[in-house]
C-alpha cells in the first residue's frame, strides 16, 4: 500500500505540473526560511559553548548603587582576581582582561591600526579553549612584552608565515610573537584579533599596593573570569564575598558594592550582569524565530488552500476507492503520504536555496554571522530539517486529508463536489490571513524606514556636517595636540576646531558629584560626562542658552567651571542654575539639549568641563567647499606633525550614520523577510485563482451568452479578490501599527507614523493581488463560452 | 440474497425535499441476474447505491446475506463492500494516475492480500479480460470498450458475490457494448448474482428479471427468463 501509494502521490504530482511547482517552491521558500532560523538559533544557543571548561567558567560584575540609581556591569578592578582567588581557594584561575582601544601596530613592514586587540592574562589559555596554530598555550602570555595572533591577524602581516619569535611594534614598545591561535568562532562574545600579556603592564608596578580591597569600588575598566571548581557554586561565591565585603571592604565602600557572577553560558542570551545586552540579543533571537516561523506558516497554508481547492478534482478518485472498499484511514494515509514526499522534493529544493542564500547574498554579512550547511557535520541541522519537513508535510497534509476522505462516496463517485460554503469560507480566511501577515509586514518595513530616516535626520543640536573628527591614543601625540591645531587652524577652509574626550553621538562615560539640589542639600548623582576645551562648543554649534562658555584654561587646584545641559537642569529642577556647586566647583553655563548619545536613547542630563589632561579627538569644523583641497590640507600638516604615526580621521556625518548599523540591518532583515511573505502569498493566490477561475468556467460562459463583456466578467471574478484584500489591509494595519509600538519602545525618540502608509500598502497589496491573478482570471473572460460548457 | 422493505431514501436541501426511492420491496437471489429500468430520475441509482452499501437508506430494512445492515455505520458498510460487492459504471471510473494493473490491484490493496497472491491474481483476470498486454498503459491510453473491460476485471477481482453494474454500456458502442454484456452473462452463469441499471431494452434482454421504477416506486417486475436456483 505504502509503495503506491509513493507512486501515485508522483504520478500526481507530474499530472499537474503547474501546480506542483508553485506547491513545491513556495513550500521550499518556507524551509528555507525555517533552515536559516534553525542554523541561527544553533548558532545562537550555543555561544561560548566551545570552550571546554564552559560549564566552570563564570563571569565576574559589579552591582552597586549610587544616588538612589542601581546598575549592574561586567567591568571591575583588575585586584578582584588576585583578591577573591585568595580569599576563595575554590576558585582554581581568574583572567582579567581589557581592551585598549585603537593602537598603531608596525609589523613586516607595514603600519595599521588595530582596534580589536586586549590585554590579558596568561591564564586565559587554561581557562579558555583557544587551539594553537603555533607556539605552546603553556606561558605564550607569560612574559612581559608577548603577543599572540589570531590566524586573521598573522596573515595580515605576515602572510602564511609562522610569525612565532618575529616582532611587533605596537603604539611605539616592541613585542614578541609567542603564538598564533585558530580564529574565534563567530559564536563567541569575547572577541579579539589578538592577546597583549597584561605582564607587559604590571612589570615594576608595586602590586601589593595595587592588590587592596580598598580600591575595588574604583578604577572599574577590566572584565574578570574565573575558573570554578566542580564543587563550588555561585550560591557559595556570594556568601564567601559577603564575609571578605564584611571583614575588607564595608569600612571604604561608598557605592553599595555586590559583586555578582554569572555562567558563562548565560553571557550571551541571559545575562544579569550585561542585561541590555543579552536582551538585545534574544529579542532578535526570538524576532527571527518568530518572524521564520511565520513564513512557514504561510507556506503551509498554501498547500491547505491548494490541496483542498483540488478536491473537486480528486472526488471522483475518493469515491471509487470508498466503492471498492477503500477506508478512511487508509485514504488518509495516501494524501498525508502526497504531502509528505511533496514537502520532502521541497526540503531538497530548501537545502539548494539556504545554499544560496548562504553563500550567494550578504545575508550572514547582515545578520553578522557565518552560517553554513554542512549536513553531515550537523546533525541537529540534517535531523531537524527532516524532523520539520515531516511536520509541515502533517501539518499542512492533514486538514486536505481529513477533509477529502470524508467526502460522501456517491457524490463524489460522480466527480460533484458539494459546493459547500464552509470550505470556501475556510480557504477564505486562509488566504486573508496570509495577506493580513504579508500586508502588516509590508506597513511594518514601511514603518521601521521611517523611523530610522527620522533618526538620521533629527536635529541633533550641534552641527554634524562638514566636521572632521581626528582621534589619537598615543600619549606622546596627545601632549602636543594642540600644537596640530595651531598648524591648521589659519587655513582658509578651516572654520574652527576644538577638543574633547570623544567624538558626539556615541554615547559618553559617567562620573559622580555631590550636586547642590534646590533646596540647598548636597545629594551624589552620577551623569555621563564630557571633557573639552574652550573652543569645543563654538566648533560643533552647541548653543549657551544661559551663562557664558568657558573663558580661560582650568588650572589645577583651582574651583572647577561646568555648563550642563538643560536635562541636567531639570533633574534637579533649578531655577537659577548659574552657580549651583558640587564638590569641586559650579555651573558657569547651560547649553541647550545635544544627542551626546545615539538618538536611539533618551536624552539625558550631562556636564562638560575643562580637561586638565590633553585630549585624544580634535573636532575639525571646514567649510563646504573644496572639501578635497582641505582634506589634502590636513594630511598634509599631520605628516609634518606625525611622520610616524598615520592620521586617523573620520567624518563626524559618516560616523553618525554607522551608529545605525543594526537599525539598518533589521531593516534590512524585515525587508527581506517581507520579500519572502509577498512571494509566497503571491503563490498562494495564484494557486487559488487558477483553481477558482476553472471551477466558475461554466458561470463565465453563461454570463457570456448573456451578453457580459471580457471587462465585466474580469470585474466579477476580481470582486473576491479584491474584498479580500481590502478586509486584510483593514486588518492588517492595526496589527502591524501594534508591532511597530513594541518595536518602537526600544527608541526614546519616536516617528509618528505617517498613515499614508496604510494607503500605500493597501493600494500596493491590490496591485500586486491584481497582476497575480490577472492571467488566469483575463484567460478564462476570455474563453469562447461554448468551450467553456463543453468543458462543463 | 438482497431483501428489502419499504426501502425509502430522501434527500433534502434547505428549502426542498425529494423522495428518490418511497417504499421498495426488492428481493433478488442468489445468482440471479436483475435489470433495474426506468426514466431518468426515477430513483434507479439511488437504488444501486443503497444496495452497493454506498448510502444508508432514510427508512426501511436492507437485508444483505441475511443481516439487517441499513442502519450500519460507514466502516461496517465498508467492511462487507469489499469483499461481498464489485462495482461496474458507466463511466468507467478508473483512476487516471493509476496503471491498467494497479487500478484492478487496488480492492485487493483493501483487503490486504499479500502481493505474491494479488499479483497471480490480478494477472488472471487481465488474461481472462483479454486485456494483459495494456497492464503497463494508463486508462487515457486506452479505447472506451477497453476501458470497460478494466472496470469489469477491477469489479471481478475480489470474487465479489454480488456485482451492482450502472449503466456498464452507456458509454460504449454496440459492438464493445455487446462484449460487456457477454462477459456479465458469463460472470453470471458462473454464480455470481448481477444488478444491473440500463436503459438498455437490448441490454435488459441479457437478464433474468427486470425492475421497473417510476418515481421511487417498483411499477412492475418482469421474469424474462426462467432461473432456478
Amino acid at each position: 500500500m505504502f509503495k503506491q501509494n509513493i507512486i501515485q502521490a508522483f504520478r500526481v504530482l507530474l499530472k499537474d505540473k503547474f501546480h506542483s511547482i508553485l506547491n513545491i517552491s513556495g513550500l521550499a521558500l518556507g524551509l528555507c526560511c525555517s533552515m536559516l532560523v534553525l542554523l541561527f538559533v544553533q548558532n545562537e544557543l550555543s555561544y561560548d559553548n566551545h570552550h571546554k571548561n564552559s560549564d566552570r567558567i563564570y563571569r565576574y560584575g559589579v552591582n552597586m548603587t549610587i544616588g538612589g540609581n542601581s546598575s549592574t556591569q561586567s567591568t571591575c578592578n583588575m585586584a578582584v582576581g588576585p583578591l577573591l582567588q585568595h580569599e576563595m581557594p575554590e576558585i582554581e584561575e581568574y583572567v582579567r582582561c581589557y581592551y585598549p582601544g585603537i593602537m598603531l601596530v608596525k609589523a613586516n613592514e607595514k603600519t595599521l591600526y588595530e582596534n580589536n586587540l586586549m590585554i590579558i592574562d596568561n591564564s586565559v589559555f587554561r581557562v579558555f579553549s583557544y587551539p594553537f596554530i603555533y607556539g605552546n598555550s603553556a606561558d605564550a602570555l607569560e612574559k612581559p612584552n608577548t603577543i599572540v595572533l589570531t590566524q586573521d591577524l598573522a596573515g595580515k602581516y605576515f602572510d602564511e608565515q609562522d610569525p612565532v619569535g618575529k616582532e611587533m611594534e605596537i603604539d611605539n614598545e616592541i613585542y614578541e610573537i609567542t603564538g598564533v591561535i585558530q580564529n574565534l568562532p563567530d559564536n563567541s562574545h569575547l572577541k579579539f584579533s589578538g592577546l597583549i600579556s597584561l605582564n607587559s603592564y604590571l612589570q615594576g608596578q608595586n602590586l601589593e599596593e595595587i592588590y587592596s580591597p580598598r580600591v575595588l569600588g574604583s578604577g572599574m575598566s577590566f572584565f574578570t573570569y574565573f575558573l570554578f571548581n566542580e564543587n563550588f557554586t555561585t550560591e557559595q561565591f556570594s556568601a564567601k564575598f559577603q564575609n571578605f565585603y564584611e571583614r575588607e571592604m564595608a569600612e571604604f565602600d561608598r557605592i553599595n558594592y555586590i559583586a555578582v557572577v554569572e555562567p558563562l553560558q548565560n553571557v550571551y542570551l541571559r545575562s544579569v550582569i550585561n542585561s541590555r545586552f543579552s536582551e538585545a540579543n534574544r529579542k532578535f533571537l526570538y524576532g527571527f524565530t518568530s518572524i521564520g516561523l511565520f513564513i512557514l506558516l504561510l507556506a503551509c497554508i498554501n498547500y491547505v488552500n491548494m490541496a483542498t481547492s483540488r478536491a473537486g478534482g480528486r472526488a471522483r478518485e475518493i469515491g471509487i476507492k470508498k466503492a471498492l472498499g477503500a477506508e478512511k484511514k487508509q485514504l488518509i494515509r495516501q494524501f498525508l503520504s502526497e504531502s509528505i514526499i511533496l514537502a520532502f522534493l521541497a526540503l531538497i529544493l530548501a537545502f539548494f536555496l539556504t545554499e544560496l542564500v548562504l553563500k550567494g547574498t550578504p545575508f550572514n554579512e547582515l545578520i553578522n554571522k557565518n552560517l553554513q550547511i554542512d549536513l553531515f557535520g550537523n546533525l541537529t541541522l540534517l535531523f531537524g530539517s527532516i524532523l520539520i519537513t515531516v511536520l509541515v508535510g502533517v501539518i499542512s497534509g492533514f486538514y486536505p486529508a481529513f477533509y477529502l476522505s470524508h467526502l460522501a462516496p456517491i457524490s463524489s463517485l460522480k466527480g460533484q463536489m458539494k459546493k459547500g460554503k464552509t470550505g470556501s469560507y475556510f480557504r477564505n480566511a486562509l488566504v486573508s490571513f496570509q495577506f493580513i501577515i504579508s500586508i502588516s509586514a509590508v506597513i511594518l518595513t514601511l514603518f521601521v524606514r521611517q523611523q530610522i530616516e527620522f533618526m538620521q535626520n533629527l536635529d541633533l543640536g550641534f552641527k554634524k556636517e562638514n566636521i572632521i573628527t581626528i582621534y589619537t591614543s598615543n600619549d606622546e601625540l596627545k601632549q602636543k595636540f594642540t600644537n596640530f591645531r595651531e598648524m591648521i587652524i589659519d587655513h582658509h577652509n578651516v572654520v574652527s576646531a576644538g577638543f574633547s574626550s570623544s567624538a558626539l553621538g556615541r554615547g559618553l562615560s559617567g562620573l559622580a558629584f555631590e550636586w547642590e539640589t534646590e533646596s540647598g542639600e548636597m545629594e551624589m548623582h552620577a551623569n555621563p560626562v564630557l571633557y573639552v576645551d574652550k573652543y569645543f562648543l563654538e566648533t560643533m554649534g552647541i548653543e549657551i542658552i544661559s551663562g557664558t562658555n568657558f573663558i580661560t584654561e582650568r588650572q589645577k587646584g583651582e574651583s572647577i567651571d561646568f555648563i550642563v545641559n538643560e536635562a541636567m537642569v531639570d533633574l534637579f529642577g533649578w531655577t537659577e542654575p548659574i552657580g549651583k556647586k558640587n564638590q569641586y566647583g559650579k555651573v558657569v553655563g547651560v547649553a541647550k539639549n545635544f544627542h551626546y548619545a545615539p538618538v536611539k536613547n533618551e536624552l539625558g542630563p550631562m556636564y562638560m568641563l575643562l580637561s586638565l589632561s590633553p585630549l585624544g579627538v580634535l573636532n575639525v569644523g571646514i567649510k563646504g567647499e573644496n572639501i578635497t583641497e582641505t582634506m589634502d590640507f590636513i594630511k598634509q600638516k599631520w605628516q609634518e606633525f606625525s611622520p610616524d604615526f598615520p592620521i586617523d580621521y573620520s567624518f563626524l556625518e559618516q560616523d553618525l550614520n554607522t551608529i545605525y548599523q543594526n537599525d539598518e540591518i533589521q531593516k534590512k532583515l524585515f525587508s527581506i523577510f517581507t520579500c519572502f511573505c509577498i512571494l509566497i502569498s503571491c503563490f498562494g493566490l495564484l494557486g487559488l485563482t487558477s483553481y477558482s477561475t476553472i471551477q466558475r468556467t461554466k458561470e463565465v460562459a453563461v454570463r457570456k451568452i448573456l451578453g457580459a463583456s471580457v471587462m465585466q466578467i474580469v470585474a466579477t471574478l476580481f470582486k473576491g479578490i479584491f474584498t479580500t484584500t481590502i478586509i486584510s489591509a483593514i486588518l492588517a494595519g492595526p496589527l502591524a501599527y501594534y508591532v511597530f509600538g513594541l518595536w518602537q519602545n526600544n527608541y526614546a525618540n519616536k516617528v509618528t507614523v505617517n498613515p499614508l502608509i496604510f494607503g500605500l500598502a493597501l493600494l500596493g497589496a491590490m496591485f500586486v493581488s491584481f497582476l497575480t491573478s490577472a492571467y488566469h482570471t483575463t484567460k478564462v473572460a476570455n474563453t469562447n463560452p461554448i468551450e467553456a460548457l463543453k468543458y462543463e | 440474497m438482497i431483501k428489502t422493505m419499504n426501502l425509502t431514501k430522501v434527500y433534502r436541501t434547505d428549502e426542498v425535499e425529494t423522495t428518490a426511492l418511497n417504499n421498495v420491496n426488492v428481493n433478488v437471489a442468489e445468482g440471479e441476474f436483475v435489470a433495474i429500468m426506468g426514466p431518468s430520475g426515477c430513483g434507479k441509482s439511488t437504488l444501486l447505491n443503497v444496495l452497493g452499501l454506498l448510502d444508508n437508506p432514510t427508512d426501511g430494512e436492507y437485508h444483505f446475506n441475511g443481516h439487517e445492515v441499513s442502519k450500519f455505520k460507514e466502516r461496517q458498510r465498508t467492511n462487507l463492500r469489499k469483499s461481498n460487492i464489485g462495482f461496474i459504471f458507466q463511466s468507467f471510473n478508473l483512476i487516471d494516475e493509476l496503471t491498467v494493473y494497479e487500478n484492478v490491484e487496488l480492492p485487493l490493496l483493501y483487503i490486504k492480500m499479500p502481493a505474491s497472491e494479488r499479483s497471480k491474481q490480478v494477472n488472471k483476470v487481465l488474461d481472462r479480460m483479454k486485456i494483459a498486454h495494456r497492464a503497463k498503459h494508463f486508462p487515457q491510453q486506452l479505447s472506451g470498450g477497453q476501458q470497460q473491460r478494466v472496470a469489469v476485471a477491477r469489479a471481478v477481482i475480489t470474487n465479489p458475490k454480488l456485482i451492482l453494474a450502472d449503466e456498464p454500456t452507456g458509454n460504449l458502442d454496440s459492438a464493445n457494448g455487446e462484449e460487456v454484456m457477454t462477459m456479465l452473462t458469463q460472470l453470471n452463469s458462473e454464480g455470481t448474482t448481477i444488478i444491473m441499471v440500463t436503459h438498455s431494452p437490448t441490454d435488459a434482454e441479457y437478464a433474468h428479471r427486470i425492475i421497473q421504477l417510476f418515481d421511487g416506486h417498483v411499477v412492475t417486475e418482469n421474469i424474462k427468463k426462467e432461473f432456478h436456483l
